[in-house]
């Protein structure tokens, strides 16, 4: 699980929210990835430099979610993340 | 006696950064132009931070038309920020160092937030040295260069300009390449080389870009914004962020010298009195002292203001000739040479095509390449 490793973007990573929603787009091959609400608050988190668990506490009491279905969405986005090459995990 | 409107002290409140919500639910309640505030907002350039309060007090009045402005103005900047990072990489490839100035990174140093300061354009400074490198990268990207690119190697272009645009043909996103950043530069801002010494690394999404050195930032931007009148709030506000930001690192003795020595230091003055009056800004002794002993600058500081009670921004302006620019650039000029030199320019504005239209000449026939300036300013040619 991610929750306990540093995850950070990679130079070339770009992310900006839109209201509630936010873009991470690849500088590279200028491909774009629209990210919904939760994904978005949790990625901008992770760019301000807050820690895996710290956002998963926050966004778990700040919205109506299970712990069980957030680890597995989280689980989910960092997984096709980290596939695309968008978030480097150490 | 006029007063400030309505309208632009609600942007000036939204501009402060810690706006009293009190002082702008207060103004909200007054008569309020909407259509203007919309118009102003966007040719000041503060949009974004009147949509950032406007949003937080749930003023779903105005929220319509402001907010799918914003939306808009956030995704060009996304857009341009991301066309920026792209060349930056591709030139940090083939070893070479770009500074990008005001656009997306005065964005970024400023507000903390690429999406808070519209930019129309991409500036960079690059070293001469490096200049057809970065032409060809450009072109590679499909930019297009409305002038000859030897321009770059002709040394009195090089001299007397300083900077050439590029536009992306599908976009339309321009990139102006700077190899100076002003013309009549006499110190450190004249010597790009120094400022690429003295360049700072600060953080850009994921990564971190140059940038001008604090003061050095600091001056240009006030040297820009005087050049311009301080018609827009945006300038305004870019020095009051950044003094937010910086207050304690500017070594203001040194800014102050800089000043001084660039022959700029009305320009300055002028900076710091607008920080002064319109953002409550404390400045130290040595600067009250320079504003006391500065007769003109208070002058000149309510020309500006005049401008703003007057929508100035909004009027449409004439083509030909703007006095009331020639004067104000004039009066705030502290060097004898840079008047003339202004005068030169407004009635002899020389072009790179003029000088590309004759062979490359010694520099005592130099004065040559003023024979179309002439031309067309005798047969009223357009300039």
């Amino acid at each position: 699980m991610y929750l306990d490793k540093k995850i950070t973007f990679p130079p070339h990573i770009m992310l900006q929210s839109f209201d509630d929603e936010a873009i991470l787009l690849d500088i590279r091959t200028q491909e774009h990835f629209g990210l919904d609400s939760i994904a978005s608050l949790f990625l901008m988190h992770l760019q301000n430099n807050k820690n895996p668990k710290e956002i998963f506490t926050l966004i778990l009491n700040e919205y109506d979610v299970s712990e069980e279905q957030l680890h597995t969405d989280i689980t989910a986005l960092l997984d096709s993340l980290l596939k695309y090459g968008l978030i480097e995990v150490s | 006696m006029r007063t400030l409107t309505n309208e632009f002290k609600l942007l000036l409140e939204t501009s402060q950064v810690s706006p009293s919500m009190q002082t702008i639910l207060d103004l909200l309640k007054e008569k309020i132009h909407t259509d203007k505030l919309f118009s102003l907002a966007q040719a000041n350039g503060t949009l974004p931070l009147l949509c950032r309060y406007l949003q937080e007090l749930q003023e779903v009045s105005f929220h319509k038309d402001f907010s799918d402005e914003n939306l808009h103005i956030k995704s060009i900047n996304f857009y341009m920020s991301a066309q920026l990072l792209q060349l930056v990489f591709l030139l940090k490839a083939k070893e070479i160092e770009i500074i990008p100035i005001k656009g997306p990174l005065l964005s970024q140093h400023a507000y903390k937030d690429i999406t808070l300061r519209p930019f129309s354009d991409l500036d960079i400074l690059v070293q001469e040295k490096d200049l057809m490198e970065v032409t060809s990268t450009l072109l590679s990207l499909g930019y297009e260069c409305q002038m000859d690119i030897n321009a770059f190697t002709h040394p009195y272009i090089l001299k007397k300009f300083t900077d050439i645009s590029f536009v992306h043909p599908q976009s339309q996103l321009i990139v102006e390449l700077h190899w100076k950043l002003l013309k009549t530069a006499s110190s450190i801002l004249a010597d790009t080389t120094a400022l690429f010494q003295n360049c700072i690394s600060i953080p850009f999404q994921n990564t971190h870009l140059n940038s001008l050195a604090l003061e050095e930032e600091f001056l240009y931007l006030c040297i820009h914004a005087s050049k311009h009148r301080w018609e827009r709030i945006e300038w305004m506000n870019d020095i009051n962020y950044l003094f937010e930001q910086h207050q304690h690192q500017y070594n203001w003795d040194k800014l102050l010298k800089m000043a001084k020595d660039e022959n700029a230091l009305s320009s300055y003055l002028l900076g710091i009195l607008i920080l002064n009056k319109l953002y409550k800004r404390t400045i130290g002794h040595s600067l009250t002292s320079e504003l006391s002993q500065n007769k003109k600058i208070k002058k000149v500081y309510l020309k500006v203001i005049e401008l703003h009670m007057n929508d100035y921004i909004l009027q449409e302006k004439k083509s030909g000739i703007r006095w009331m620019e020639v004067f104000f650039a004039i009066r705030l000029e502290d060097s004898f040479f840079k008047k003339l030199f202004i005068f030169k320019s407004v009635f002899f504005p020389l072009h790179i095509t003029d000088i590309l239209l004759m062979p490359s000449l010694p520099k005592k026939l130099r004065f040559l390449y003023y024979l179309k300036p002439l031309q067309r300013r005798f047969k009223k040619e357009p300039s």
